[in-house]
Parts: structure tokens; sequence; C-alpha cells
């Protein structure tokens, strides 16, 4: 009897622990909450930040539908989407403060510019429970910005931009040619320009000067002669597209400055950068830019077109996607809403964990798997993001383009893949 | 050489700018004792309906210019009927005034947003085009803009000094009381202040488009403090004042770039060297750079 009594007791221990296993982690459910902010209105970034946005609300509502269909317990829902309206840093701080305390998110995605992103790191760092990804800040600043442990982001650092700005370079004008080095003074223009800097004098080159301009001067005559005048071969610009406008005209007319031997980087590779610049003054600018190395991008675009119809489509819109998809995944693996449980479920789920790959058509498997504590890859439509300390992506892949005639050109044989 | 006439004819250029826009604040200032915060609205208005009447309705630019000027000037009077006049009625103060005048600048930014979208605008004129002079590069532009600027510089001058309407102007802003027993119709002297205004607003916001070469709904925000600066450098109330605080204060930002110059600085500093002269020539004439006694217009 006795011995009848334990083996039901241990046929009882053993089938308790088959349960538990199978049941996802997150049976109990976790609600997710996420918002993003993203210039969706403005001069200048509107069709990126409107892309952006779109894209994580894609996001969200793709790992929601997963969740659905997993039978996982809890949800992952967007909240609100602020206007940051041109990436002004008081309305991102606003936007960003709204989100986390009267809207209680776990994620803020975004914002679209290196700043604007630090000032969404600003507020996640002294809130509680909430972690902020940027999807296409670049800047290293984000890099060593005390965030404690709450700004993420998945587009590739400016330090490994730099080394493929680096390369091409050399490739046209060899390693120790004279670059001049202009940019934007923000922490984008001025971080990326330093870490060119760095790169290129590690190379072996020489560099012919530093310009930097305010995005809102009222001319930029002197910033271009005081460019022409630096002993260059090339240039190598950091801007954004209303700014150059304006510059390039004024560079055009010190009759000293030459398209072709210019690189910049990846706000200009949009067809409509090129437009709000000119053609005929962008004839023969090169550059280099981030690059989705993702799985099925091209089928990813396809379902995000049907979605969002009127969406105005950049390159970098599957970085928006995989940020929110990536936020969801982490708040499933968490099971808790803390900024430290979250932080740690993004590393659980971003990038090569050992476990299982699986890309953005394949949620409802990725979701179940997640919510069962097993480790996961999401190889995402941006590119797989295996997060470091700093919250930034370890890897990144970059392509070299050129424009002739108003045309965007791409040579996938100078791709350069970290 | 070569360098300080470009670098000149760059500060000629933008402080002629400067100071038509100024113009129009010290003039709203000396007969209303109003700073009006939205005049840097009415540059970006003055941009974006000119190149509308030009590029979309296909209108030749020199009557876009005039119909945005009229534009300017309608939408001065539309905001002195509906806001401002009834302010002054109600004995509304400064502080007052002030947060009206932001509140405004806030609703026509946003208007011009919604009504012309958020993308960036450029007139259909070469900006490259130049000729070379003494070893510097004029752009033809620029130059059209330095003498459009000259001439209306010149004939409000003259108004403002020879014409009843622009007498009674100063005769109202130096003793409104005094003024308004002898005679002065004080209401057509505001309207006129008000149409100034607004058409120098407009003009100088086409200038700028027109030198920049590329223009957002942003442009007239960030030149305003550059333009309060020469207003208040100029000697604030004083119009004459307003439009050489413009010319010293661009010819001023761009030399202080010029290598011979201990070096030059960075161009990113350019703001930081108006402010600096601002507040150097306040600090030994608190009235501003003309003369002892503020001058009203």
């Amino acid at each position: 009897m006795k011995k009848s009594k334990a083996l039901v007791l241990a046929a009882a221990i053993a089938a308790s622990a088959l349960l538990v296993s199978t049941v996802p982690a997150n049976a109990a459910g976790v609600d997710i909450r996420v918002g993003t902010v993203q210039p969706m209105s403005g001069a200048g970034f509107a069709s990126y930040g409107t892309g952006l946005a779109n894209a994580a609300a894609f996001g969200v509502t793709s790992v929601q539908a997963a969740m659905t269909a997993a039978g996982v317990g809890g949800s992952c829902k967007m909240i609100a989407q602020e206007d940051s309206v041109s990436d002004a840093p008081s309305v991102v701080r606003e936007a960003a403060t709204k989100l986390a305390k009267s809207d209680k998110v776990n994620f803020i995605i975004g914002s679209l510019t290196s700043g604007a992103s630090l000032e969404v790191g600003t507020v996640t760092a002294a809130a509680s429970g909430v972690i902020g990804i940027a999807s296409a800040a670049s800047s290293p600043s984000l890099t060593t910005f005390k965030d404690n442990d709450t700004l993420f982001r998945t587009y590739p650092s400016d330090l490994l931009q730099a080394v493929a700005l680096v390369k091409a370079v050399s490739k046209a004008n060899g390693n120790s040619s004279w670059v001049t080095v202009g940019a934007i003074n923000n922490s984008f223009g001025t971080g990326l320009a330093t870490a060119f800097k760095r790169a290129w004098i590690k190379n072996g080159g020489h560099i012919g000067g530093t310009v930097l301009w305010n995005a809102g001067a009222a001319s930029y005559d002197s910033e271009a002669a005081a460019l022409v005048k630096t002993k260059h071969d090339a240039f190598v610009f950091v801007d954004y597209p209303d700014s150059f406008a304006k510059l390039a005209p004024a560079l055009a007319r010190t009759k000293k400055w030459d398209a072709k031997i210019t690189f910049m980087t990846e706000a200009f590779n949009d067809d409509s950068a090129v437009k709000t610049v000119g053609a005929s003054l962008m004839n023969g600018i090169r550059g280099t830019s981030a690059k989705t190395n993702g799985t099925d991008a091209a089928g990813w675009k396809t379902a995000f077109t049907k979605a969002y119809p009127k969406n105005p489509g950049t390159f970098v819109d599957g970085s928006g996607f995989d940020a929110a998809v990536l936020a969801c995944l982490a708040g499933i693996s968490a099971g808790g809403t803390s900024s430290k449980a979250l932080a740690k479920g993004l590393r659980n789920v971003g990038g090569v964990n050992g476990g299982t790959a699986y890309t953005w058509d394949q949620l409802t498997a990725a979701v179940k798997d997640v919510a069962a504590g097993k480790p996961v890859t999401y190889n995402g439509v941006w590119g797989y993001t295996k997060f470091d300390r700093a919250g930034d992506p370890m890897g990144g892949a970059f392509e070299v383009w050129s424009i002739k005639d108003g045309v965007i050109l791409h040579d996938s044989k100078q791709d350069v893949q970290f | 050489m070569a360098e300080f006439v470009q670098l000149l004819f760059n500060g000629l250029v933008e402080g002629s700018i400067f100071g038509i826009a100024a113009l129009g604040i010290s003039l709203v200032y000396s007969v209303l004792k109003l700073v009006n915060f939205a005049a840097g609205d009415f540059l970006t208005l003055g941009a974006f309906t000119t190149f509308f009447f030009a590029t979309n309705s296909h209108l030749p630019f020199i009557v876009a210019v005039l119909l945005s000027m009229l534009l300017g000037v309608a939408i001065s009077l539309i905001l002195e009927f509906i806001i401002w006049r009834k302010l002054r009625k109600s004995g509304a103060g400064m502080l007052a005034l002030f947060l009206v005048a932001t509140g405004v600048a806030f609703v026509l930014r946003q208007s011009i947003a919604l009504i012309f979208g958020s993308n960036s605008r450029k007139f259909d004129i070469d900006q490259i085009k130049t000729f070379e002079f003494l070893g510097a590069q004029i752009a033809q532009a620029q130059l059209a803009v330095l003498c459009c600027a000259s001439v209306a510089i010149t004939v409000i001058a003259l108004f403002i000094k020879k014409s009843t309407i622009g007498k009674n102007m100063r005769a109202y802003s130096d003793n409104p009381s005094l003024a308004s027993v002898s005679g002065i119709n004080v209401d057509r002297v505001i309207i006129a202040t008000w149409t100034i205004s607004g058409a120098f607003g407009a003009l100088a916001g086409i200038f700028q488009g027109t030198v920049q070469g590329q223009f957002t709904n942003g442009m007239g925000l960030d030149l305003l403090l550059s333009i309060l600066a020469a207003v208040v450098l100029g000697t604030i109330g004083d119009a004459y004042g307003a439009l050489i605080g413009g010319f010293v204060l661009g010819i001023v930002m761009e030399l202080s770039t010029w290598d011979a110059l201990l070096g030059g600085i960075p161009s990113t500093y350019k703001p930081v060297v108006a402010f600096a002269v601002l507040v150097i020539v306040l600090l030994f004439k608190p009235e501003g750079i003309f003369g002892v006694k503020a001058r009203k217009i």
C-alpha cells in the first residue's frame, strides 16, 4: 500500500514537473506596453519618423497576433505614438516623459536622431521599468551615455560606420591621402566625425581640417569657404539633407568644391534627400550607409506595405520593426516589468544565443519558445541584434552608394560586414 | 583681401535681411510697446506663400513677392483687429502682450505647417551663378537681394522721415498722449505700423529664402534671436537703428571667422560673437549704439 502511495506521489510530481516545463513561463501573462516617439511631422525627418513609427506598430501587432496564435498569456500593445516634430529636444523629452509617466509604457521605441534618442535615454534612466530602444540613432555618444542600462539600439554605432567610411575613402584616394571633415554640430555629426578622424589617422591618412556648422545658421558661406581652403584630396561630410541643401550651393559658389571627391553618410542614401539637395549638386557624391542584412527583408517589405500602404518607406524601416519585436519578446522572456528584467530579456532574445533561430514570419513559434524559457535567436528584418553591455548591436552591415544623374547606385562588392 | 571682400559681402547680405526684419519689430515696439515674438514667423510665411504663388500657381516671381507681402499685411491687420486692439483697450501689460505674441507665433508656425506641409522648399532661382569681384565670388542671387534690400531700406527710411503718416508715427512714438490730443489719427498710425511690419517681415523671409536656397517652416524661428539682437543693438524702438544694427550684426558675424583676425573663430560660434558684441555694446551704451539718449523713430 505504502509502495503504491509512493508510486502515485512520484507520478504526481513527475506530471507536475512535465506540466511546468510545457506551460509557458509567461503563462500568468505579462502585459507589455509599448510607445513610440518619432518625428512624424516637421521639416527634414518626417518620412523617416513616420516609417519607423509605422514599422514599430506593425512589429507590436505581429507579436500580439503570434501570442494569440500560440496561446501565450499576456499581451503586447502599442499604447501611444508621439510625434517629436523634427526631433526637437524639448518635444522629445516631453513626449518620452508622457509615455513613461502617464501612459506607463515599458518600452519607448525611438527617437530617430542621436540627440533625440539621448533625450529618451535621460527619461528612461530616471524612470522605473522603462527601456528605450533607438531604431536609427548611430552616434557613439549613446554607447557611453549613463543610462542605467535602459537605452538600447538596433542600429549600428558610427564607430562601425567610421571604419566602413575609411575603407571607402581609402579605396578611392589611397590610405595616406588628406581628408577634410565637415559635420553638423550635434551629437550625430561630431560623434561620427571624431570616430572617422581617429580611424582615418590610424589607417595612415591625414586630416586637412575639421569644420562644423549649425543646423539653423543664417548663412553657410563662411563654412563653405573654411572647408575649401583646407588641404584635401577628399571631403567627408556628416550632415542631414535639409542643412546640406543650404551648404551645397555655398560650396558650389566657391568654385573650389568637387562633389566627386565628397563622401557622405546614410541620410543621403534616399531619393528624397537627392531631391531636397538637388540632383545636380549631388552628382558624383559617394557615401556609406548601414544596410539591412536581415532575413527575407523583401518579403517583410511586401507585408509591411500591404499593412501600411501610405507608408513613405525608407531604408531603415526594418530597424523599427525589429526594435518593437525585440521589445515584445523581451517582455515575454522577462516575465516581469522591472528595468533590470526587461534589459535582461532584451539580451535573452536578441542576437545569436545558441537557441533556435526565428525570422519575422515565424513569430508564433518564437513566442512559444520564449514563453517556455527556451533560448531563441531572433533573425530580424534589419539584422540580428546581439546587444553588448552598452545596449549596442555587436554587428552590422554597411554598403557603399554613389549618385549619378540623380539616381542612387549601390555597389554590393564594397559591402562591409562586422 | 579676397577673403575679406567675400566675408564683407556675405555680411552685408545677411545684415540687410536682419535689418529689414528688425525694422518691423522696432517699429511695432516704438508705437505699440509690444515685442512681437511672432515676427519670425512672418518671415516663414513670406517665404512659403511666395513659393506657393510662384511654383504652385505659376505666377511671375515678382507678383508672388508682392502678393506675399500683401498677405503679410493682411494677417498683421487681422491680428491687430481681433487681438492687439482688444488687449490694448483692456489695458494688458507687457507680460500679457509678450505671452500672447508667443502664442500667436506658435499658431502661425503650426498653421504654416498644416497648410504647406513640413517639407523644405526652395525657389526656382539659380544659387550657383557667380561673378568674380576683387577675388571674391559674388553670387548673383545674393547681389540681387542686397540691391533690393537697399532700395527697400531707402524707401522706408524716406517714408518715415518725409511722409505725413511717417511723421505722425514718429510723433506718436515720442509722446502718444500729446500726439492723440494734437489731432493725429492714432488708428491710422497703428494700421500703418502693422502694414510696414507685415510687409517687411514677409519681404525679409523671401530674401532669406532666396539667399539660403532652401527653407523650412522653422526658418523664422532660427533667425529670431539674431533679429532681436539687431533690434536691441540699434536701440530698441529706433527704426533707423534697427536697420543699422542688422548690418552691424551681419558683418560682425561673418568677419569673426576671418583668419586675419587672430585666426578667426569656428563658424559655429558666429551667433555667440553676435551676442557678445550685443552685451559689450549694452554695457557701455545701454541705449544701443546710436547716441546717449534713445532715439525714437
